[in-house]
C-alpha cells in the first residue's frame, strides 16, 4: 500500500500557482529525493502534505483521505523536518529530540516511558548528537542544531519522513552520516521524502528521484534515468561530469551550460 | 531524574512563598489587628462582640478578597505571559506591552462609565474580555509572522490608542471624579476590593487560566516552529485560538477588577526561564505561581510603604520591570548585532 | 429666623433703592458694575451679596445642583467656564477666583490688566464670615455682607447643641475623610459631633481605609454626595460589602455635596441635617439626653 498518494494537488501562494496539479505515489521502503531549482514548489509541497498551508486536490495517506486524519493521526504517519532549523529556547538536546515522541505519548503530563527513552536515544546516535544531550541547544553550531533537529524527526518514528534540504549546512560527514539513516530507514521498510539540491547526494544514496520545475514533476524514477546530461541543462541550465564510483553513479556539477536560461541570468 | 526533583523543589519553594506572602497580605493593613485575632476573626468570624465582629468584616471583607485577587490576578499574568512568549517564540511577550492590559482597561472603563456595568454585572468582565481579544487579533494581525520589532511596535500602538481612548471615555465622563481614575486604570490597584469583584473575575481567571495551563505540551512543540510544531501533531490554529481567549479571559477578568499591571508578564517568566531548563511547560506552573509572589508581594509593599496613599501597584511593578524590559532589548539588539 | 431672614431682604431691596436714587451710574461710587466670577464658591457668595445686575456671570457649576447650593438662582446669570478668552470678552471691572483654582486663568488674566479677587477655601465659619465680609467689602455692599454674617450667627446659636459625645466617620467619595481644620470638622463641630477623624490623627482631607473606618466604630457615617449622575469608581467604597454592612448598623447620614464644598450661610443647612439626625438616633436616648 502506498504510504502517501497525491493525486491533482494544486498550491497557491499569494496568488500564484506554486504546485500545478501534481499526482505523486510513494511506497513503502523508498528513499525519495525530490530535486529542483529554486521556486520549483518543493517546500512547498512538503507543506502542502503536512497540512500547514491550503491545497486543493487529494491528499491519503496509509489509503486513507488526510482530510479525514486528525493532526495528530497525520504525526504518526508522517515526520516533517522543516527547512528553518528554529530552536527558540536554550532547551536542552534530549528535551528536542524527545519531542518526537509526542505523537505517541498520552495527552497530559507523564515523563517519557523506558520505551520512549530507548528510540530517543538511538535517534540521537543516528544523528551523531548522543554527545550534546545535555548541552543548551541555543548554544549550538547551526550544524549541530540541524542534527539535532534530524534526530527529532526520527525519533518520531513515522512510516514517512518528508525532510526539507536536511543536509545543508552539515559538514561532508554529517551529510553521508544524514543520507545512510535516511537510507537504512528506506531498507528497513520506511520510507523518505528529502527535498535535496545536492544532485552528487540525491544520485549516490535515493532510490528514487523527482525532478520538479515550475510547481510541476518533469522527471520521476531512478536515478540514473531522471539525471541525465540533457535534463540537468534543461531544468537547472548546467552541465555536469556524470561518472561511476564504488557501484554508485557520481555527479559533479561543472559551469552554466551556454545557453543560459534567461531567468538565471 | 535529578532534574525533575529540581523543578519540584522550584515548584515547591514558588508555592511557599506565595503561601507566606497570601499569609502577609492577609496581616497587613492600617487597621492593625493582632496575628491572633485577625486569624481568629477570619476563621470563626465575629461572635456578636462588637468589634470581633469589625474584626471579622475588616478580615472576611476587605482582606481576604484582596489577598484573593493579588493570588488570582498575579497567576494570570505572569501565565498569560509565559504563554504568550512561548506562542509567540518571543521572550518581550507580554499581556501589558503587547497591549492586552490597555485594551482590558478600556473595555472595563467603556462598560463602568457608561452604566453598562451597572445594569448587567457581567458586563464588565466581558467588556474587559472583548478588549484583550482585539488586542491579540490587531497585534498578531500587525505583526504576524514579524519578528520582535513589529510586535513591540504593534504593541506599543495599541497600548496607546487604547489608553487614549481610556483617557477620552474618562474625561468626558460628567462624574468630577472619573477623570481622576485614569490612574487607576492605567497603574492598576487592589485597594478596598471586595469579594464582590473577587466573584465577578474569579470565574474568568480560573477559566483563563485552566485553558492556558493546556497548552503546555503544544508550547513545547511550538519551540521548533509552528511547522515543526504541526509535524508532532499540534493544532497550531487551535492552539493560538485558546492561548488568545485564555488570556483575554485571565488577563480581562483581571484587568476589569484591579487596572492594568504591567510587566508581570514579563518578567516572570523571564527569570524563572532558566530555572526550568527553559521548557515552555514546565514555565507555566512556575509562571503562574512566580506571578503571584510577585503581585502579592508588590501589594503588601505599597501598603508598607505608603499606608495612607492608595499607591498604585503598577508604580512597583513597573519600577522593577521597566528597567528589566530596557535590559533585554538591549541584549536583544547585543544579540542580533 | 424667618423675620430676620426677611428684614435683610428688606435692607437689601432698601439698598439697592438707595443705590439706584443715589449714583449718576446704576452703581454707588468706585463700586464694581460688571463682576465675573469664575469658581462655584465665589459665585455663590456674589450672588448672595451682589447688587441686582452688578454680578454678570457666574461659573458653569454653579448651576449644578450637586455643587451649588445656589443652583436655581444661578440660572438668572449667564455661565462661564472659567477660561480668559471668554472672561477677557465679557469685559469685566472685577474677576472673582479662588485661590486654588484657575491659576493659570488668574495670571493670565491679572497680565491683561484686569483686576482678580481670590477668595481661599472657607475652613472655620471665621473664614465664612471673612469671605461674606471681603465680598461686601468688594462689591460695595458691607451691609449686606454684615447682614448675612448676622444671619450666619443666629442660625449656628440656634442649631448650637451640647456635645452629644456621638462619635461620627465622614465618609467621602474614594475613601476620602475630613479632620481638624476643614469646613467639615467646623460643621460637626457646629452640631456637637465628635470626629473620629480626630481620635486617628487626620488632618485635613485624607483617605480613611476601609478597614481603619469599620474598626474605628463609629455611631454616625455621613456621606456627601454619592449621585454625579454617571458612575465612576469613586463611589466604590460606597458599594463596598463591609461599607454597606456597617452602614447597617450605624446611623447614616447623607448630607448633601453643596451645602459644604463651600463654606456660606447655605452650610447652616448641613449642620441642621447633623443635629437633627443625632437628636433623632434612638441611641441618643440612652445618653439620657
Amino acid at each position: 500500500m502506498s504510504l502517501l498518494n497525491l493525486s491533482g494537488l494544486s498550491v497557491s501562494l499569494g496568488g500564484a500557482e506554486v504546485v500545478k496539479d501534481l499526482a505523486l505515489e510513494i511506497a513503502a521502503g523508498e528513499f525519495v529525493g525530490l530535486i529542483g531549482p529554486n521556486g520549483a514548489g518543493k517546500s512547498t509541497l512538503l507543506r502542502a502534505v503536512l497540512g500547514s498551508i491550503r491545497c486543493e486536490g487529494e491528499i491519503s495517506m496509509d489509503g486513507r483521505r488526510a482530510a479525514d486524519l486528525s493532526v495528530g493521526e497525520r504525526a504518526r504517519r508522517i515526520a516533517y523536518l522543516p527547512q528553518d532549523r528554529e530552536i527558540a529556547w536554550p532547551v536542552a538536546v534530549e528535551r528536542v529530540v524527545a519531542l518526537g515522541r509526542m505523537p505517541h505519548r498520552r495527552p497530559g503530563p507523564g515523563d517519557l516511558t523506558v520505551a520512549d527513552r530507548t528510540v530517543v536515544r538511538q535517534a540521537m546516535e543516528a544523528a551523531d548528537v548522543a554527545h550534546l544531550e545535555k548541552r543548551r541547544a541555543t548554544d549550538l553550531s547551526g550544524g549541530e542544531r540541524a542534527r539535532v533537529l534530524i534526530a527529532r524527526a526520527l525519533a518520531q518514528c513515522a512510516p514517512l519522513l518528508m525532510a526539507d534540504e536536511p543536509t545543508a549546512g552539515l559538514d561532508p560527514a554529517h551529510q553521508i552520516a544524514c543520507m545512510r539513516v535516511f537510507a537504512d530507514l528506506a531498507a528497513n521498510g520506511s520510507s523518505v521524502l528529502a527535498c535535496l539540491h545536492d544532485l552528487g547526494l540525491a544520485a549516490r544514496w535515493c532510490t528514487r528521484i523527482i525532478l520538479m520545475a515550475r510547481g510541476r514533476i518533469v522527471a520521476d524514477g531512478a536515478p540514473r534515468d531522471v539525471l541525465t546530461a540533457d535534463r540537468l541543462a534543461e531544468v537547472y541550465g548546467i552541465r555536469a561530469h556524470f561518472g561511476e564510483a564504488e557501484g554508485g553513479m557520481v555527479i559533479q556539477p561543472l559551469d552554466l551550460v551556454e545557453d543560459v536560461p534567461a531567468r538565471l541570468r | 531524574m535529578s532534574e525533575i526533583a529540581a523543578y519540584r523543589l522550584l515548584l515547591a519553594s514558588l508555592a511557599l512563598a506565595t503561601g507566606i506572602l497570601f499569609a502577609l497580605s492577609l496581616m497587613v493593613g492600617p487597621a492593625g489587628i493582632a496575628f491572633s485575632d485577625s486569624l481568629r476573626a477570619l476563621v470563626l468570624g465575629g461572635g456578636g462582640d462588637e468589634t470581633r465582629e469589625a474584626m471579622a468584616l475588616v478580615m472576611r471583607e476587605i482582606r481576604l478578597p484582596r489577598a484573593l485577587l493579588g493570588l488570582g490576578i498575579g497567576a494570570s499574568l505572569g501565565l498569560s505571559g509565559a504563554v504568550l512568549q512561548g506562542l509567540l517564540r518571543n521572550p518581550l511577550a507580554e499581556p501589558g506591552l503587547l497591549g492586552v492590559s490597555a485594551s482590558a482597561s478600556l473595555g472595563a472603563v467603556l462598560a463602568i462609565y457608561t452604566g453598562l456595568s451597572a445594569a448587567v454585572p457581567l458586563g464588565l468582565p466581558l467588556a474587559a474580555l472583548a478588549g484583550a481579544v482585539i488586542a491579540v487579533l490587531v497585534v498578531q494581525a500587525m505583526a504576524g509572522g514579524g519578528g520582535t520589532l513589529a510586535i513591540i511596535l504593534a504593541g506599543v500602538a495599541v497600548s496607546s490608542f487604547a489608553a487614549a481612548m481610556t483617557s477620552l471615555t474618562l474625561n468626558l465622563s460628567p462624574n468630577p471624579f472619573a477623570a481622576l481614575e485614569i490612574v487607576f486604570w492605567m497603574l492598576g490597584s487592589l485597594s478596598d476590593r471586595s469579594m464582590t469583584h473577587v466573584w465577578l473575575a474569579g470565574p474568568f481567571i480560573v477559566v483563563g487560566c485552566v485553558v492556558l495551563f493546556r497548552l503546555g505540551p503544544a508550547l513545547d512543540a511550538l519551540t521548533i516552529g509552528n511547522d515543526g510544531a504541526r509535524s508532532l501533531g499540534v493544532n497550531v490554529a487551535r492552539v493560538r485560538l485558546f492561548a488568545i481567549l485564555g488570556t483575554a479571559s485571565a488577563v480581562g477578568g483581571a484587568t476589569a477588577v484591579a487596572g492594568a499591571i504591567g510587566f508581570v508578564g514579563l518578567v516572570v517568566p523571564h527569570l524563572l526561564r532558566p530555572l526550568v531548563g527553559a521548557v515552555p511547560s514546565r514555565l507555566l506552573p512556575a509562571s503562574a505561581l512566580g506571578g503571584a509572589v510577585m503581585v502579592l508581594a508588590a501589594d503588601v509593599a505599597v501598603r508598607l510603604i505608603a499606608p495612607d496613599r492608595d499607591l498604585k501597584l503598577g508604580v512597583l511593578t513597573s519600577i522593577v520591570g521597566a528597567p528589566f524590559f530596557l535590559w533585554l532589548v538591549w541584549r536583544a539588539r547585543r544579540e542580533q548585532a | 429666623m424667618r423675620y430676620l431672614e426677611a428684614g435683610a431682604a428688606m435692607v437689601a431691596l432698601a439698598l439697592s433703592g438707595l443705590a439706584l436714587i443715589g449714583s449718576a451710574g446704576v452703581h454707588a461710587a468706585g463700586a464694581p458694575a460688571r463682576v465675573v466670577s469664575i469658581n462655584v464658591c465665589t459665585d455663590q457668595l456674589a450672588m448672595l451679596v451682589a447688587e441686582t445686575d452688578q454680578l454678570h456671570s457666574v461659573s458653569y457649576l454653579s448651576r449644578e445642583p450637586q455643587n451649588s447650593a445656589m443652583s436655581e438662582e444661578a440660572a438668572a446669570y449667564p455661565l462661564n467656564h472659567g477660561q480668559a478668552e471668554e472672561v477677557f470678552l465679557m469685559r469685566p471691572d472685577l474677576v472673582l477666583a479662588g485661590t486654588y483654582t484657575r491659576r493659570a486663568t488668574v495670571a493670565l488674566l491679572k497680565r491683561l490688566g484686569f483686576q482678580v479677587e481670590q477668595f481661599p477655601p472657607a475652613t472655620s465659619f471665621d473664614d465664612v464670615r471673612a469671605n461674606l465680609r471681603r465680598m461686601g467689602t468688594l462689591l460695595a455692599r458691607p451691609e449686606r455682607a454684615e447682614a448675612l454674617v448676622a444671619d450666619l450667627d443666629a442660625g449656628l446659636d440656634q442649631a448650637r447643641a451640647t456635645r452629644s459625645g456621638r462619635r461620627v466617620a465622614l465618609s467621602f467619595s474614594n475613601s476620602y475623610t475630613s479632620g481638624v481644620g476643614t469646613l467639615s470638622q467646623a460643621v460637626l463641630d457646629a452640631a456637637g459631633l465628635d470626629n473620629i477623624a480626630g481620635e486617628l490623627g487626620i488632618e485635613g482631607t485624607e483617605r480613611l481605609p476601609l478597614e481603619t473606618l469599620i474598626m474605628a466604630d463609629p455611631d454616625l457615617i455621613v456621606s456627601g454626595e454619592r449621585d454625579y449622575g454617571a458612575p465612576a469608581l469613586a463611589g466604590e467604597n460606597f458599594r463596598h460589602p463591609a461599607y454597606r454592612a456597617l452602614a447597617r448598623r450605624k446611623t447614616f447620614v447623607a448630607v448633601a455635596t453643596k451645602y459644604w464644598v463651600c463654606g456660606g450661610p447655605f452650610t447652616l443647612q448641613a449642620v441642621r441635617i447633623l443635629r437633627e439626625a443625632a437628636t433623632a438616633s434612638p441611641s441618643l436616648a440612652r445618653h439620657g439626653e
